[in-house]
């Protein structure tokens, strides 16, 4: 046979490999193990388990009469800190293992940004594209009723996450208070305000990401009215970014989203982008008319040379074909993962300061605390009360994972694992293992 | 990939799936037999071919790193994967010489291990063996120049190291070395 030949049948004997989630976290963790205070052997036992995983069945009646049954699950990763936080999300390549890291990965989280909670997950393998609302709506009650057991305002506490959202939420509210006879507004976060959700939820990741940008260019000595910004994405997170980035001073030059990418050297009115993002079909950028403003490449975006770079957009959109070209002296990752391993290399080789997700879009769980709070206490807060608490926890934890940084000499993604890890450790240490 | 996948969870871009195609193809060449009949010796246990395989695999790692900038200044392998002695659960014995040792590299390292490792396991049908089919020292550069210095190479315990790949002033050097799969005796061993 020629090699061609060969070639081509190896293309097709080889399957696809997906890499199991969770033994990515594990992976983390022994990466985090490298550099961690010395920490007894079952101590590390104890963090890579879950503490609790429930798989359930849920059979839902369809629009037409037929029953399916679908799979789902909740996993609690720790509740050393405080109850366990986490989303729920509705995906088909939703898998027991998939939840599993994600549990440990809210743990670390939550503990990066010092709020009282341990860490969890959920989800549901279903297309919810091909659902109705209807039975959306059968499927997440029953969902809360198999959960039940488990979640809790006082031991775990979902919240939205990838195709679930308020009004999902509100559902689950109203399950458990059925279930439970009583008013349970604190078993979920991210419900509508009507149901107890908070003034702010909405902006409260893209608010975040503000409060660390303006940290860090504080502590590299930028002025932020001198400062210039792209910003990657103009959804929920990248529009709010950059509509407070420029109330503050900063120069957005940069933005973008699916439908193109624009760059106006001398800054973009936010107001008058907003405005136009607001009227038109789809809410999207293209056909964006402002003044010395033009269209560029989203490559070109990546690539501009500005102080801050804010990828808000999707997973993987910086990576080792585009790291090089990346000019600015600071990342801030809005969006979740979208720096590569290898274009993490490239950029921390460059010199550029890269402020990992886990910190940067933490300002959505830490107000998802701050309503659960509200709901405890059965007082809300007014959206200014919430705004100033957000931005203190954060800079906050800011400074710590900075100053970890600079201590152990290691990057800011790796400090912040660091610190979440060494904090659940420390909290388990305190609690003892039972009995 | 997981939907929205947070920092931890986002695996290497390199596809470890074309890593192992092109380790086979540089087996099928070297040895003269088929794709089918390199994949049966492999799940068979030949050593020759284990060998092969893991020394093609080391050499796609290094054309990988090669191309993330400056950070990696020379790719190494030395072990049973020169020694024609390798087993399918025997890993790959590699050292990686970097400008500096970062967190950043191991981070690295440890995911393109995890991708390859999962890969390999499913491609010969093994559960759980090998645990980790990478073994990685990380030297950085001043520690190549002073064991350069004292007269001793980079060293593994009974092979000499193998330079795939180093980065050094030309680009022409910058691709990875030697086509074939070479005895510890022919290739000189740069220290």
């Amino acid at each position: 046979m020629a090699i061609q030949d060969t070639t081509r049948v190896a293309q097709h004997q080889v399957s696809e490999t997906e890499i199991n989630p969770y033994e990515m976290m594990l992976q983390q963790i022994d990466l985090v193990r490298k550099y961690a205070d010395l920490l007894p052997e079952g101590m590390w036992s104890i963090l890579r388990r879950p503490e609790r995983a429930l798989e359930v069945s849920i059979p839902v009646t369809l629009d037409n009469g037929e029953i399916e049954v679908f799979t789902g699950y909740r996993v609690q990763h720790s509740s050393a800190r405080g109850p366990c936080k986490g989303g729920i999300r509705f995906h088909p390549a939703v898998t027991l293992d998939e939840v599993k890291a994600l549990a440990g990965w809210m743990t670390w989280k939550c503990a990066v940004v010092n709020i009282p909670y341990g860490g969890s997950k959920g989800g549901v393998s279903c297309d919810p594209s091909r659902l109705s609302r209807s039975e959306i709506e059968r499927l997440t009650r029953r969902y809360t009723a198999m959960i039940y057991p488990l979640i809790g305002t006082r031991r775990d506490i979902p919240a939205p996450d990838v195709n679930t959202n308020a009004q999902i939420m509100n559902w689950i509210v109203d399950t458990a208070g059925w279930l439970s006879g009583e008013s349970v507004p604190g078993i979920v976060t991210g419900k509508s305000l009507e149901m107890g959700g908070a003034l702010g939820r909405r902006e409260a990741t893209g608010r975040g990401v503000v409060y660390i940008t303006l940290g860090v260019l504080q502590r590299l000595g930028i002025d932020v009215a001198e400062a210039s910004v792209a910003v990657q994405g103009f959804g929920n997170v990248g529009a709010i970014a950059a509509k407070h980035l420029a109330d503050t001073g900063a120069r957005v030059v940069g933005i973008s989203d699916i439908s193109g990418a624009y760059h106006c050297p001398n800054g973009f009115s936010i107001d008058r982008v907003l405005s136009h993002v607001q009227e038109s079909p789809g809410h999207l950028l293209a056909g964006l008319e402002h003044p010395g403003s033009e269209e560029i490449s989203s490559d070109e975006l990546l690539a501009l040379d500005v102080d801050i770079l804010i990828p808000a957009a999707l997973e993987a959109q910086i990576t080792a074909r585009n790291a090089s070209d990346v000019r600015a002296k600071v990342i801030v990752e809005g969006a979740n993962g979208p720096t590569t391993p290898e274009a993490d290399l490239i950029l921390g080789e460059n010199g550029a300061t890269v402020v990992p997700d886990i910190l940067a879009n933490a300002g959505g769980v830490v107000c998802s605390y701050f309503e659960w709070v509200q709901n405890i206490q059965c007082f809300p807060w007014e959206e200014e009360e919430t705004n100033q608490r957000l931005g203190r926890i954060l800079l906050r934890a800011l400074g710590e994972v900075w100053d970890l940084a600079e201590k152990r000499d290691v990057s800011l993604r790796l400090a912040a694992l660091i610190l979440g890890i060494e904090r659940v450790a420390s909290a388990i240490q305190l609690r003892g293992v039972f009995p | 990939m997981l939907p929205q996948p947070p920092s931890g969870l986002l695996p290497c871009e390199v596809s470890a799936r074309a890593l192992l195609e092109s380790a086979i193809d540089h087996c099928s060449r070297q040895h003269g037999i088929q794709y089918r009949s390199v994949l049966g010796q492999l799940k068979s246990g030949n050593r020759e071919l284990h060998s092969t395989l893991r020394y093609g695999l080391a050499k796609g790692l290094s054309r990988h790193v090669a191309q993330l900038g400056c950070a990696f200044h020379g790719v190494y392998v030395y072990g049973s994967a020169l020694a024609h002695e390798a087993t399918p659960c025997s890993d790959i014995d590699m050292i990686f010489v970097v400008n500096r040792t970062r967190d950043e590299v191991a981070r690295l390292l440890l995911g393109l291990d995890l991708a390859l490792t999962t890969s390999y396991r499913r491609l010969l049908g093994l559960r759980s063996h090998p645990v980790s089919l990478l073994d990685v020292r990380v030297v950085d550069a001043a520690e190549e120049v002073e064991r350069g210095r004292s007269g001793a190479p980079l060293c593994g315990m009974f092979t000499r190291p193998v330079c795939l790949w180093t980065s050094t002033s030309d680009t022409a050097n910058r691709r990875p070395r030697g086509d074939g799969h070479p005895s510890c005796s022919s290739v000189s061993v740069r220290g």
